[in-house]
């Protein structure tokens, strides 16, 4: 699509001149592993140039533009994991607990995966699953990380067998990347949403019924179009009975949800790059009645 | 070799060899090769791949295994210096005097565990550090 276009279709979500503006002004942040390094000791040891984010525990932000966090001690040694702070907060959403069965429907490359690891304190079961073709960068992840809970598995996510298996679980679909990919934009059009928006209902209907009756599901995105957020949603709401939206349950500025799909839709999270200075996300929970 | 020969082999390998001992709380397993996980994974029944792989199967530790666990080790481990130690996490292998004994050997820089290297009794410390894991450090801790 055209960069004029995009801005049109754009500003009937947001202000697209700030949006864009932001997501090209975005910050870069990383997250520190708790499960290699306490908090006190990487500030102890670090001379990254960073700025603690004092919302989010463990989130740092770069205040050095381009500095190649990838090249320092401390991600060649696994004490840090460069992310997004609003995919971060996919996580911070699901809030998994030590002792609780957790499910990454689409794992790799392990970013929002380590992060649920780390929030368990290395505990519990944590299922990674990816396609086979996607795993390299999960298992670098699990290795660098030192993920111990963590258990790989390789399924198509469109078709899980575990029947309420699991206490949460987290799909985090693929998306046409509008919030997070600089150039997702000139091979993106809504068809190609609705396209991934029929894959992602299935996928979300398979993460659902791998949920246990009592737990949440996170459904996130990092894209903007209704088509691939919302509209997933609702189908599944329509068709499940026991499906229900719930409030993320935190209070970080953003977006509600698109109202023009009911009330309810207000309880879902649409993050802006004017926000957070940070990538573009949609967040929905949703709970499975008893 | 039965299920639990292998983990018991390794287990002994890195006590005797670098004093390793594995804290509570984290277990090794067999599934396709040693691996070091969390306990509940030991009960699990879904089909999966737990934790991590700990060794190959001649019962070298892997990177991940001593990056990770190699701070436990008494014995066998070397201190690098700043110039050395951006060497070896380069990918290069290490002008070193060791002795005449080859053996691995846990590299360390100011206390933190880089990775682990073979010594091949010639003063040459052979670096095992995995292809994609090298790279040029530009900072200082």
């Amino acid at each position: 699509m055209e960069r004029g276009e995009y801005s049109d279709w754009l500003n009937s979500y947001t202000d697209a001149e700030k949006c864009e503006a932001a997501f090209a002004r975005r910050q870069t942040f990383f997250r520190v592993n708790t499960i290699k390094i306490p908090l006190e000791k990487f500030r102890q040891i670090s001379k990254i140039p960073y700025a603690e984010v004092d919302e989010y525990p463990a989130a740092f932000r770069l205040t050095e533009v381009q500095y190649p966090i990838g090249k320092t001690w401390e991600y060649f040694l696994g004490y840090l994991h460069p992310q997004s702070l609003s995919s971060m907060l996919v996580s911070l959403a699901l809030d998994p607990k030590p002792d609780e069965y957790v499910l990454d429907a689409c794992a790799a490359p392990g970013s929002k995966f380590s992060h649920m690891a780390m929030l368990m304190g290395n505990q519990g079961v944590l299922a990674g699953n990816d396609q086979k073709g996607r795993l390299s960068a999960l298992y670098a992840t699990i290795n660098r990380l030192n993920i111990l809970n963590a258990l790989v598995t390789v399924r198509d996510s469109k078709k899980l067998d575990w029947k309420g298996r699991f206490d949460k679980v987290l799909l985090d679909a693929p998306c046409s990347s509008l919030g997070s990919e600089e150039y997702a934009v000139e091979r993106w059009n809504v068809a190609e949403s609705r396209r991934m928006g029929a894959i992602q209902t299935k996928m979300l209907f398979a993460a659902y019924d791998a949920l246990k009756p009592g737990g949440h599901l996170i459904y996130s995105t990092c894209t903007y179009a209704k088509e691939e957020n919302e509209q997933v949603v609702q189908t599944l709401l329509e068709n499940v009975p026991t499906a229900k939206l719930t409030d993320v349950g935190w209070n970080v500025p953003h977006d509600s949800g698109l109202s023009e799909y009911g009330n309810e839709f207000r309880r879902c999270c649409r993050i802006y790059p004017q926000h957070l200075q940070s990538e573009g996300f949609f967040i929905a929970k949703i709970t499975k009645e008893e | 070799m039965g299920v639990g020969k292998r983990e018991e082999n390794f287990k002994r390998y890195i006590e005797r060899h670098f004093g390793i001992e594995l804290p509570a709380g984290i277990v090794l397993l067999y599934r396709r090769g040693v691996r070091v996980a969390s306990p509940a994974l030991q009960n699990c029944d879904i089909h999966g791949e737990p934790g991590y792989a700990a060794c190959d199967f001649g019962f070298n530790p892997t990177h991940a295994f001593i990056q990770n666990f190699g701070h436990l080790a008494k014995r066998n481990t070397v201190q690098m210096s700043e110039e050395m130690a951006r060497a070896y996490a380069a990918g290069k292998d290490l002008r070193i005097d060791l002795g005449e004994k080859r053996k691995h050997i846990i590299v360390r820089y100011k206390g933190h565990v880089l990775g682990s290297g073979y010594y091949n009794g010639k003063k040459t410390l052979l670096n095992k550090l995995p292809k994609k894991g090298c790279r040029e450090i530009i900072n200082r801790l």
